[in-house]
């Protein structure tokens, strides 16, 4: 199939640009949402401080948005940033709808977690963010690598804001250019189906990659 | 100490542990939301100009009071409720069946991880070859098995359309559900399971008796997720339906669609993205209020 | 300091600055609306579509000689499918990212009515009146001024089973008005050379409006009347439906049909299932294509039959190149939009898609080649052509159109009933 043989240029090669730009914008969005999530979350799951409820209600706003009403408007913020058609407008932009879906769903993850541990090493003299990177992460790895694959997939699946703000193969990504296999008034199942294959590789083996660790049961050995 | 005062001193780690998130998110966000809200309170009806009039809360009794919008609500809650369903029901069966320990278990896991990971469009598109009315694979299939007489047209008639649109939703996020349902069953200890078969309790009860307790957060997290999720669902139905046939598969997502874009009527385009929040909001708060001694705090 | 510090730098500034302007949601994001007359050199964005007409290659190749013979303009295109064409023209229009765009027939009165096009009526040559095919020109424009220039022209042709028709024992000359056509099928399915020997696009989707628009002009309907009000309710309108429906209670038009979109009918009158149709041009080149029919050299394009008052034509698919009104630089964008649809850039590329000069049509690379026959008939064709409904929510319209065909079609509602009902809805769109 053409996908897989022809050289550079044309659908295959804006094919494969479309490719690494999927791979750098979800790869990028993963870590930060991570990183901030991971943080947000702890905050969330172990901490009573004013205010709480309004910034959870502030992130589960914007989760609810949906993107048809906010995309005018950024368009606009992009355009005059001079962001448009770039990797890193998708980035920002994708780090926002990550972010409070990897915290919520760690914060969830964490309050499930046993807070003995924790009291333990605190009680040894170790700090809170200490006691969260050396004790709760280790013991919530499934948790993590779940949330950063949904993260992962979130963005590498996104569609429509990627369909608006991305035009030319320097930052277009695998759905836009598998949109583009449809013409105008027919359907190239054939490149679609190669593409949507090829597409799917990734995160297959992101996903296979990191299975191992969901299945060894960290977690469960800890609760014991 | 008293609990005010460990709020206090809990504050500002609290800020410090929050500010890169709510940087990130609100940073982005913000202003479109702000931009939309006002919107709806105008009279926008180009992308052009500026000025637009301020017509208060117009938009959204205008809405309110159409009838055309209620029925894009009904629909939208029939295919968050049907596809929600679905997706809960297979997925927990699916989860329990891939947190078993059995052979070749790594294979099943890679499967459904690989019909998660085939993008929407892919699937969508699929989804629109197989039900198609003339040479749809479905039709091939069951007419070749002698269980249909005459092809059918899956997405033909309003009502069908969209329970097979949510059917292509669910099948779309079922492995996602599994996937979540499988990271929380994974942190139940296997001396519970082996305390209970001690007890005499069966494969069944000790599923329905420790498993779906156990799993309670996971799910509210699931329900919660799904519904803003299929409240929000657009690309699947802009690919196998435009919306259509007769409005029937026209969900507030697509709605929303059709009145910013097709019709740039970007105020009531707005005041439905606002209903549309508001709606799944009240909805997140029942499903959160429902499940509340496993989840309190959560909101 | 390096490079990545100060892409980092700006990856900072997005979220405080958009921070900043959420103090203010109430006011846009200032539009830089100064235009540049200074005539100096031009940096040109232009928006054109995959996988249609003018094929990326070639739309490249054009751009690459408009820039030698004007080295200070610099056009950089984007490519998107036609589906995102519209929304992005939208979407970016306040923020002017493109110059020039690429507009489809039924988007004048929209784009145009929110005035995101620039109105180009003065600066047409007066001399392009008389060559521009005629049917083309409604494509671009709206409430008689100019908004554009046609570029790829098309027109939902008729289409028959020459093979089939001459089975049948029925002369080609009687396809020639739609009556004719019903009585051949009427032959064609009584001798069994095809059991629907009709097949359509009338899924519920603009391909039915494209042929619902077809019938309505030959039966001498009309969208709209003088005063933009709904009139398709009433005369040629109803008596289109009404052939459309009785087409379908006689077995002549495939039951399928009314699931069917072109690509389907392609499909279907390659595979020989169907003798006539409507179809866009590019059925004839897969029709001739042994790989992908069964009808390889039996295909006839034909002008499209008429109906009972004499006129027959054909739906518009023609597609126009526009200036956005937002453009920064308006005369070097239309320096770029005349060089494009000029007849000599046109006639270069002419194998893969038609000019709409009809002078062009006398050059050999159009009257000799396997596509000599249908290029003739849709020079002819586009002369007549009919337009969907100009009105600025044509796709709300247009929905409300399709419903009501399809209900008739479908479910049987009676024809003047469905589209009174879609005419007072489509009055309350207008009105709005």
């Amino acid at each position: 199939m053409a996908i897989f043989t022809e050289a550079t240029g044309g659908v295959a090669g804006d094919f494969r640009a479309a490719l690494v730009n999927s791979l750098l914008v979800a790869a990028c969005s993963v870590a930060v949402s991570l990183v901030t999530g991971v943080l947000g979350a702890y905050a969330f799951a172990r901490l009573r401080f004013r205010g709480r409820g309004f910034v959870l209600f502030l992130f589960m706003l914007t989760y609810m948005m949906p993107p048809l009403a906010l995309v005018v408007p950024l368009y606009l913020a992009g355009a005059a940033l001079d962001l448009l058609d770039t990797r890193t407008a998708l980035t920002v932009v994708y780090c926002s709808l990550t972010t409070p879906f990897v915290l919520w769903l760690l914060s969830g993850y964490f309050r499930a977690l046993p807070a003995e541990l924790e009291e333990a090493a605190r009680i040894d003299g170790c700090t809170r963010v200490g006691a969260l990177v050396r004790i709760v992460l280790p013991v919530a790895r499934p948790g993590l690598i779940s949330a950063g694959l949904l993260a992962f997939l979130m963005a590498w699946d996104e569609f429509f804001y990627a369909l608006v703000f991305t035009s030319s193969p320097a930052s277009k990504t695998v759905p836009v250019a598998l949109a583009e296999f449809t013409g105008r008034y027919s359907l190239d199942f054939g490149q679609m189906a190669a593409g949507g294959l090829l597409a799917a590789v990734p995160p297959v083996l992101i996903a296979l990659f990191f299975q191992k660790h969901i299945t060894r049961g960290l977690a469960a050995g800890a609760v014991k | 100490m008293t609990a005010q005062g460990r709020n206090e001193r809990q504050w500002p780690l609290a800020l410090a542990l929050l500010a890169p998130s709510l940087i990130v998110v609100l940073g982005v966000v913000l202003y479109p939301m702000g931009r939309t809200l006002v919107l709806s309170f105008l009279d926008a009806t180009s992308a052009l100009q500026d000025a637009f009039d301020f017509v208060g809360l117009d938009n959204y009794t205008e809405l309110l009071s159409d009838s055309g919008f209620w029925a894009t609500v009904r629909r939208t809650a029939v295919f968050t409720v049907f596809s929600t369903v679905v997706e809960l029901g297979v997925g927990m069966l699916l989860a329990q069946f891939l947190n078993q320990r059995i052979r070749g278990q790594w294979f099943f896991r890679s499967l459904v991880v690989l019909a998660w990971a085939l993008p929407t469009i892919v699937g969508a598109n699929m989804w629109r070859w197989i039900l198609h009315p003339e040479y749809g694979a479905l039709n091939g299939l069951l007419t070749q098995a002698g269980l249909l007489d005459t092809y059918q047209d899956w997405i033909g008639g309003p009502q069908q359309a969209l329970f097979v649109v949510a059917l292509v939703d669910a099948w779309k996020t079922t492995p996602l559900v599994a996937i979540l349902l499988l990271a929380s069953m994974q942190t139940i200890g296997d001396d519970v399971y082996e305390a209970a078969a001690m007890d005499g309790a069966g494969p069944v009860r000790r599923f329905l008796s420790i498993t779906v307790p156990m799993l309670k957060p996971a799910i509210a997290i699931v329900l919660v997720l799904r519904t803003i999720e299929a409240f929000k669902v657009f690309d699947i139905i802009y690919i196998i339906t435009r919306g259509g046939p007769d409005s029937g598969t026209t969900t507030m997502a697509f709605y929303t669609y059709l009145q910013a874009f097709s019709n740039q009527q970007f105020s009531i385009g707005s005041a439905a993205a606002y209903l549309t929040v508001l709606f799944i909001f009240v909805l997140s708060l029942v499903y959160l209020r429902m499940l509340r001694t496993e989840t309190k705090g959560l909101v | 300091m390096s490079a990545p510090s100060i892409s980092r730098r700006r990856l900072l500034s997005v979220p405080l600055t958009l921070g900043a302007a959420a103090v203010l949601p109430g006011c846009a994001v200032p539009r830089v609306d100064r235009i540049d007359d200074s005539g100096g050199p031009a940096r040109l964005n232009a928006l054109f579509m995959k996988q249609a007409s003018y094929s990326e290659e070639d739309v490249r190749a054009m751009l690459a000689s408009f820039h030698e013979l004007h080295p200070d303009i610099t056009v950089r295109p984007t490519f998107v499918a036609f589906e995102a064409l519209h929304d992005k023209i939208v979407v970016s229009a306040p923020a002017g990212t493109y110059d020039v765009v690429l507009i489809d027939c039924t988007w004048p009165a929209e784009l145009a009515g929110k005035n995101m096009l620039l109105d180009v009526t003065d600066r047409y040559d007066p001399a392009w009146q008389a060559d521009i095919l005629a049917g083309t020109l409604g494509g671009v424009s709206y409430r008689g001024r100019r908004y554009g220039v046609p570029w790829s022209p098309g027109a939902k042709m008729f289409f028959y089973n020459a093979e089939m028709i001459k089975r049948a024992g029925v002369e080609e000359t009687s396809l020639a008005t739609w009556d004719g056509v019903v009585e051949a099928a009427r032959a064609l399915k009584a001798k069994r050379v095809v059991e629907h020997p009709l097949v359509w696009s009338w899924a519920h989707a603009e391909a039915l409006m494209c042929d619902y628009a077809q019938l309505l002009g030959a039966f001498d309907g009309r969208f709209l009347d003088e005063n933009g009000r709904a009139a398709f309710h009433t005369g040629g309108g109803v008596r289109a439906l009404e052939w459309m429906r009785r087409t379908l209670e006689e077995g002549l038009s495939a039951p399928s049909s009314v699931k069917l979109l072109e690509d389907d009918v392609k499909k279907v009158v390659c595979q020989g299932a169907a003798a006539i149709a409507l179809n866009w041009d590019y059925m004839y080149a897969e029709a001739n294509d042994p790989k992908q029919s069964k009808i390889v050299g039996r295909l006839k394009p034909a002008l499209a039959p008429k109906g009972p008052t004499g006129k027959g034509p054909a739906a518009n698919g023609s597609m126009g190149l526009s200036v956005m009104a937002t453009s920064r630089r308006p005369d070097a964008a239309w320096q770029l939009v005349t060089y494009l649809t000029g007849k000599e850039n046109q006639l270069r590329y002419a194998r893969n898609t038609l000019p709409v000069w009809k002078s062009a049509y006398r050059d050999p690379v159009l009257t000799t080649g396997p596509q000599a026959p249908l290029v003739a008939a849709e020079q002819a064709q586009l002369e007549s052509l009919v337009e969907r409904p100009a009105v600025a929510q044509y796709n709300a319209v247009s929905q409300q159109i399709q419903a009501a065909v399809q209900s008739c079609l479908v479910t049987g509602t009676p024809a003047a009933q469905a589209l009174a009902a879609a005419a007072a809805r489509v009055n309350e769109i207008i009105g709005d």
